[in-house]
């Protein structure tokens, strides 16, 4: 029996490109805990550079992540719904109760990282006004070292529940088999790591006082978060049996999903062959990091918002086109511009160099 | 003029009255959303309630529908959705043997809300704002829906969408709002084949019940695997039509603000 499609209507996406932006920040946030917090529990010289970037990272993404989430509600001012009533069945009103403990545990943690890169204010006089309010910030002079790795393990709980959390909503839609795959979780969290580790990268170069002893830690990082990254998506290929066939099924007749396979597998090559040469000149290191950040971006995309045109019922994909305004382009250009803005904040706040470092 | 006469020119009037101001109370029917939305209180019922005791179910016999969208437009006049949104539409497709020699047939596939017995959209939502009446109808009340989309993407039927107008998740109600003042759903009652038959799957005597029974070996639903126990019932649909359509896909086009049109490359 052949089949063709006459007349079915088209069916515009649900979820808009800021569900990217908010799974893409708030991978970067926990992820940026995870890298912390491991660092803080290792043996061997603490790498106060590699923290600084952790902390300014989870601060800046774990603030722009929620506006976007919130962006993403159809009716973002009646977000106060969530908390009204008890609903165990669904993975998103518990997401609504551990996104604001994650908020308020990074921000923490980030804080006490950060605190000894605000300025004292007895120390200096002659402060400028962004001094004296960094001061401020700083919340007195006393030692933040004792409650660092009680609040690393806490932010790192939360930072846990989050990555299931944001693997587990999606996942746990049967109605698109594309999503409704266990290995779904696991390459969130993987590429979400990849991608904190290339925005550290970037972040060491861009922002004053390169350390190339950090570089060099974030490339152990990208190589294995990568490594892991790339192994969930050979299981995923090999062992699942509804979401990978589903995908073959697409990229027998889909020009788009072609499109986005090839792209998948030659930035995976050039990302594996970078990674694989022993030295990286700090210009390939660089284009290592920005690929890694494009590479968990993009795969968000694929997830979020091409799977969205794959028919429930019908044959073919639906139609989409990225529109300009804030259900678009605009909202994903600013997103990440509240995020430089926010970064570029943060990075003036803390330009302060205390004594015990520099005496180290 | 006598009393009688009198008496009969000023209830005429009364009536003609009455007739003209039938329109402005359609018109504050729609416009007023606790009587188009189940889910808020009326005055003469409880629509988040629904019929106790009752379990509302359709039976669509496809033998009978001509595809000639009476319903979708009856539809789209009660319940006002958005230009280019739907919660009804008949499907049109073309089906042929494998031969090239017989002339292909065409099948017209009417899609609605399922109102499942066990229905996914319900557990995923985050605020509790869509629901199952007693009655079996899934309903949605849009004064406390987030706008999540999580539902829409739980449905395995596409019957559900973000209605463009309110923000919030809209979907066939088996018009619930006629339902409950003894009206029948617009569908329905426009279907010019009598295709669409809705009832009380509970009344072994109801229309309904007796159809299923009569036509229990050709009874169909969508995606019967999806354990979603769907309460739209098919009669006289090819088994290649349950599932996901194994097919060629339409052209596809979109049109831009200025209606020019954007065409799918297949």
């Amino acid at each position: 029996m052949v089949i063709k499609e006459i007349f079915t209507p088209d069916i515009a996406i649900t979820w808009l490109p800021w569900a990217v932006q908010y799974f893409f920040m708030m991978g970067l946030a926990y992820a940026s805990v995870w890298v912390a917090t491991i660092h803080l529990f290792s043996k061997g010289k603490r790498d106060d550079r590699l923290l600084k970037l952790c902390a300014s990272l989870m601060l800046t993404a774990g603030i722009v992540a929620p506006i976007a989430l919130l962006a993403d509600l159809h009716q973002p001012l009646r977000a106060w719904h969530f908390y009204a009533q008890v609903r165990p069945d669904s993975w998103m009103w518990f997401g609504a109760f551990l996104l604001p403990v994650f908020s308020g545990t990074s921000a923490v943690f980030a804080w006490l990282l950060l605190r000894q890169y605000l300025p004292n204010r007895s120390n200096q006089p002659n402060q400028d006004w962004v001094q004296r309010i960094a001061s401020l910030l700083r919340f007195g002079d006393w030692e933040s070292e004792k409650l660092i790795k009680i609040i690393a393990i806490l932010t790192t709980l939360s930072a846990c529940s989050i990555a299931l959390y944001t693997g587990m909503e999606t996942m746990a839609i049967k109605a698109r088999p594309l999503w409704h795959t266990y290995w779904l979780p696991p390459l969130m969290a993987t590429s979400a790591l990849l991608a904190a580790c290339g925005t550290l990268a970037v972040l060491n170069r861009l922002l004053h006082g390169y350390q190339q002893a950090t570089q060099d830690s974030l490339l152990l990082w990208i190589r294995a978060s990568f490594g892991l990254f790339a192994l969930c998506l050979i299981g995923w290929a090999l062992f699942d049996n509804g979401s990978a066939p589903e995908a073959a099924l697409l990229l027998e007749t889909s020009p788009s999903w072609q499109l986005a396979a090839i792209w998948v597998l030659i930035t995976l090559a050039l990302l594996a062959l970078m990674l694989a040469l022993r030295h990286l000149p700090n210009s390939v290191m660089l284009i290592v990091s920005l690929t890694s950040i494009h590479l968990a971006w993009g795969f968000r995309w694929i997830v979020l918002i091409q799977a969205q045109t794959d028919p429930k019922y019908g044959a073919g994909t639906y139609l989409y086109q990225l529109p300009w305004g804030p259900e678009g382009l605009l909202g994903i250009a600013g997103t990440f511009g509240l995020w430089l803005a926010l970064i570029a904040l943060v990075s003036e706040l803390i330009r302060h160099t205390p004594k015990a470092t520099l005496s180290r | 003029m006598d009393k009688s006469k009198r008496q009969f020119l000023g209830k005429m009037a009364s009536v003609s009255v009455g007739a003209a101001l039938i329109p402005v109370v359609q018109v504050y029917a729609q416009d007023n959303p606790q009587s188009g939305n189940a889910g808020s209180c009326s005055q003469t019922y409880n629509a988040s309630e629904g019929q106790v005791g009752k379990r509302y179910g359709m039976v669509i016999d496809l033998r009978r529908c001509v595809g000639c969208q009476a319903c979708t437009v009856a539809c789209t006049i009660e319940n006002q959705p958005p230009l280019g949104q739907f919660r009804t539409t008949v499907q049109q497709y073309e089906v042929s043997q494998q031969d090239e020699a017989s002339s292909p047939a065409f099948l017209m596939l009417p899609r609605l809300c399922n109102h499942c017995e066990n229905p996914p959209c319900i557990p995923v939502c985050p605020t509790g704002a869509t629901f199952q009446r007693k009655d079996g109808i899934v309903v949605v009340n849009n004064e406390w829906c987030v706008g999540c989309g999580y539902c829409v993407h739980a449905c395995p039927y596409d019957a559900r969408f973000i209605n463009h107008d309110t923000n919030t998740a809209d979907k066939c109600t088996f018009c619930a709002h006629r339902l409950d003042v003894g009206l029948l759903p617009a569908c329905v009652e426009t279907c010019v084949g009598e295709a669409r038959v809705i009832g009380d799957l509970n009344d072994p005597n109801s229309q309904i019940s007796q159809l299923l029974a009569a036509n229990s070996s050709d009874i169909k639903v969508l995606k019967p695997d999806a354990n979603t126990a769907p309460r739209v019932f098919y009669i006289g649909m090819s088994s290649a039509f349950e599932d996901r359509i194994s097919g060629q896909a339409p052209v596809r086009t979109l049109l831009t603000d200025t209606g020019e049109e954007i065409h799918h490359g297949h």
